[in-house]
C-alpha cells in the first residue's frame, strides 16, 4: 500500500518551518489577504515570505500548497487571480481551489499547474469529482468531513483522482464553503473574506468572576468563575433552549483520526490533512510529530494520543463522521 | 505618558517595595530602557512590525491584579514605546491583557501558550481582541515573546523572574491577593 502523505498547516513562515521539521511531507498556506479561509490578522505570507519559505521547504524534500480557496467577489477577481499568479511563480507544487471562476482562470492561465479541489468546494459525490477532474484537470480532491469510511470506499472506485481527507483538527458540520451564519452577525463570511467569527467582532467580558463570550450583538457562551473560556466560534455557541443551554450546532471539538489510518491507507487515500493554520508553531509541530511516529511506526501510540487530547478543541475529541452511526 | 515615580510615591511600603524590585532589575527610568531596546529589536527585525500592520498603532497594557505593576506598549517600530508605571495609572490602553504577574510573565517569556492561559481563565482579556490576535499571530510567526517587544534583554529574565517571585510574596503579605 501507498504511504499516506502528511499534510500540514502553515500559517507563517515560522510553522512551516516547524511542520517539515517535524515531518510533514506537504504544508499549506494562503496570502495575507481575503484569497485564503484563514484570514486572520498578523497571519500568513506576504509574496517574498512565500518564496524564500517555499524554496527551504523544497530544499528540505517537501512540497508546498497554496490555499486560494476562498470565492471571488464578483466585479472584483483580480485579488484572487493575483494570488494564482504569485503564488505559482513563488514555486508551489500546487494550488489549492474551490471557485470555479478561479480553477477556470488558473486552468487556462498556467495549464501545466497543479490543482487540488479545497474542501470549500464541498464535492462529495462521484459525479461532483468527476466535473471538476473534466473540466479543469484537478488532481486531487479534499473530502468534505461529512462521509463515512465505507462512503469514501465507495467514491474512491469511482473517481480517477487523488483523495485527501482531514484527520486533525477543528470541524465544520455546516456545508463547506456553504455557511452564512458568520455573515448574518458579523458582515463578514469565510467564503468571501476567508474569516468565521473574526476577532474585531469578539469581546469578552467580565462581571462578577462570569465571562460573557460576545460576538457583534450576541452573547455566544458564558462561563462561570473558574470555568474554560472558548473562543465565541458561531457555530460552537452554547445557548438558551427553554431551559436548557446547550450546544445547538457543533459541540467544541476535535476531529482526530488517528487510529484510522490503516483504513484510509486500505482504502487507497492519498493524503491526510491536519487543520489548524490559526494555532501557532508548537501545535503544528506536536500534532505532525504524532501524526508522522504514528504513520512510521505502523500506529498510534498512548503518548501520541496523548498528545494530541491535549491540543484539542474543548478537550474533547471525535473520529467526526468517518464511523458515523447516525444519518 | 507620565511617569512612574508620582505613582509610586501613593503607595504603601509593601507595594512600594515589591514595585522597586522589579523597576530594579529593569534600571533606572525603566520605560526609556525599555523602549530603547524595542526601537533596536525594530531595527533589526522590521518584518515583525511590518506582519502587525495596522495593529502597530494599538496601546497594549499587561496588567497585573496582584503585584500594582502595569506595563504599557505601543509596537511602532522604530518609533515604539514602552512604559512601567503602579496599576490604574498611565491612562487609557486600547487592548489589555490582565492577570496574576507570574502568569503575565510565563506567557511573556514564551513558557505558557497565551490561548490557553487564557481559556483557562489564568488571564482575561480585554478591548480590541482582533489586536490581541494580530500580535499573538505576529509574535508567533515571528519566533518572538512579548518579552522581546517589551524590550528586556534575555540576560535580565533571571533576575526578573527573581524580582517578580519577591513582589508576589510581598503582595501576598500585604494581603493584595
Amino acid at each position: 500500500m501507498a504511504a499516506l502523505e502528511l499534510v500540514a498547516p502553515a500559517g507563517s513562515p515560522a510553522m512551516l518551518r516547524a511542520a517539515i521539521e517535524a515531518g510533514a511531507d506537504a504544508v499549506y498556506c494562503g496570502l495575507r489577504d481575503e484569497t485564503n479561509a484563514r484570514n486572520f490578522p498578523g497571519l500568513n505570507f506576504s509574496p517574498p515570505e512565500l518564496r524564500t519559505a517555499t524554496d527551504w521547504a523544497h530544499a528540505h524534500g517537501a512540497k508546498v500548497f497554496a490555499a486560494i480557496n476562498t470565492y471571488a467577489h464578483a466585479g472584483a477577481v483580480d485579488a484572487w487571480r493575483n494570488a494564482v499568479d504569485c503564488t505559482l511563480d513563488a514555486g508551489v507544487d500546487a494550488l489549492i481551489l474551490a471557485d470555479i471562476g478561479v480553477l477556470a482562470y488558473a486552468r487556462a492561465a498556467h495549464p501545466r499547474a497543479r490543482l487540488h479541489l479545497s474542501v470549500q468546494a464541498s464535492a462529495g459525490t462521484p459525479e461532483a469529482i468527476a466535473f471538476y477532474v473534466a473540466e479543469f484537470g484537478v488532481k486531487r480532491v479534499v473530502l468534505p468531513r461529512v462521509l463515512t469510511l465505507a462512503e469514501i470506499t465507495a467514491l474512491r472506485a469511482e473517481v480517477d483522482v487523488e483523495i485527501e481527507v482531514f484527520a486533525f483538527g477543528g470541524m465544520c458540520v455546516m456545508a463547506e464553503g456553504r455557511c452564512a451564519l458568520s455573515s448574518y452577525v458579523t458582515g463578514r463570511s469565510p467564503n468571501l473574506c476567508g474569516v468565521c467569527s473574526p476577532a474585531e467582532a469578539v469581546s469578552y467580558i467580565e462581571r462578577d468572576g462570569v465571562l460573557t463570550a460576545r460576538l457583534g450583538a450576541f452573547a455566544l457562551d458564558r462561563f462561570a468563575p473558574g470555568e474554560p473560556a472558548g473562543y465565541p466560534t458561531l457555530c460552537k455557541a452554547r445557548l438558551q433552549c427553554g431551559e436548557e443551554s446547550i450546544h445547538l450546532f457543533e459541540e467544541p471539538v476535535s476531529l482526530n483520526a488517528i487510529d484510522l489510518l490503516a483504513d484510509f491507507q486500505a482504502i487507497g487515500v492519498a493524503a491526510i490533512k491536519l487543520e489548524g493554520r490559526q494555532r501557532g508553531t508548537n501545535y503544528v509541530a506536536t500534532i505532525v510529530r504524532a501524526f508522522r511516529e504514528a504513520l512510521d511506526g505502523g500506529g498510534p501510540s498512548a503518548a501520541q494520543r496523548q498528545a494530541l487530547s491535549r491540543l484539542s478543541e474543548g478537550g474533547r475529541q471525535t473520529d467526526g463522521a468517518y464511523r458515523k452511526q447516525w444519518r | 505618558m507620565s511617569g512612574w515615580r508620582g505613582q509610586r510615591k501613593g503607595m504603601d511600603g509593601t507595594a512600594r517595595r515589591a514595585f522597586d524590585a522589579i523597576v530594579d532589575v529593569l534600571g533606572t527610568a525603566p520605560g526609556l530602557v525599555l523602549t530603547r531596546a524595542l526601537r533596536r529589536m525594530a531595527r533589526r527585525r522590521p518584518d515583525v512590525f511590518e506582519r502587525l500592520g495596522r495593529y502597530q498603532n494599538t496601546l497594549f497594557a499587561l496588567d497585573a491584579v496582584d503585584v500594582p505593576l502595569r506595563f504599557l506598549l505601543w509596537p511602532r517600530g522604530e518609533h515604539g514605546a514602552v512604559r512601567v508605571f503602579a496599576r490604574g495609572a498611565g491612562g487609557y490602553a486600547d487592548a489589555t491583557v490582565s492577570g496574576r504577574l507570574d502568569a503575565l510573565l510565563a506567557m511573556a517569556l514564551g513558557r505558557r501558550d497565551a490561548d490557553s492561559e487564557m481559556f483557562a481563565r489564568d488571564l482575561t482579556i480585554s478591548g480590541d481582541t482582533a489586536a490581541l490576535v494580530a500580535l499573538r499571530n505576529t509574535l508567533d510567526a515571528s519566533d518572538l515573546d512579548w518579552i522581546d517587544l517589551l524590550g528586556v534583554p534575555r540576560p535580565a529574565i533571571k533576575p526578573l523572574e527573581g524580582a517578580v517571585a519577591f513582589a508576589m510574596q510581598a503582595a501576598r503579605a500585604a494581603g493584595l491577593h
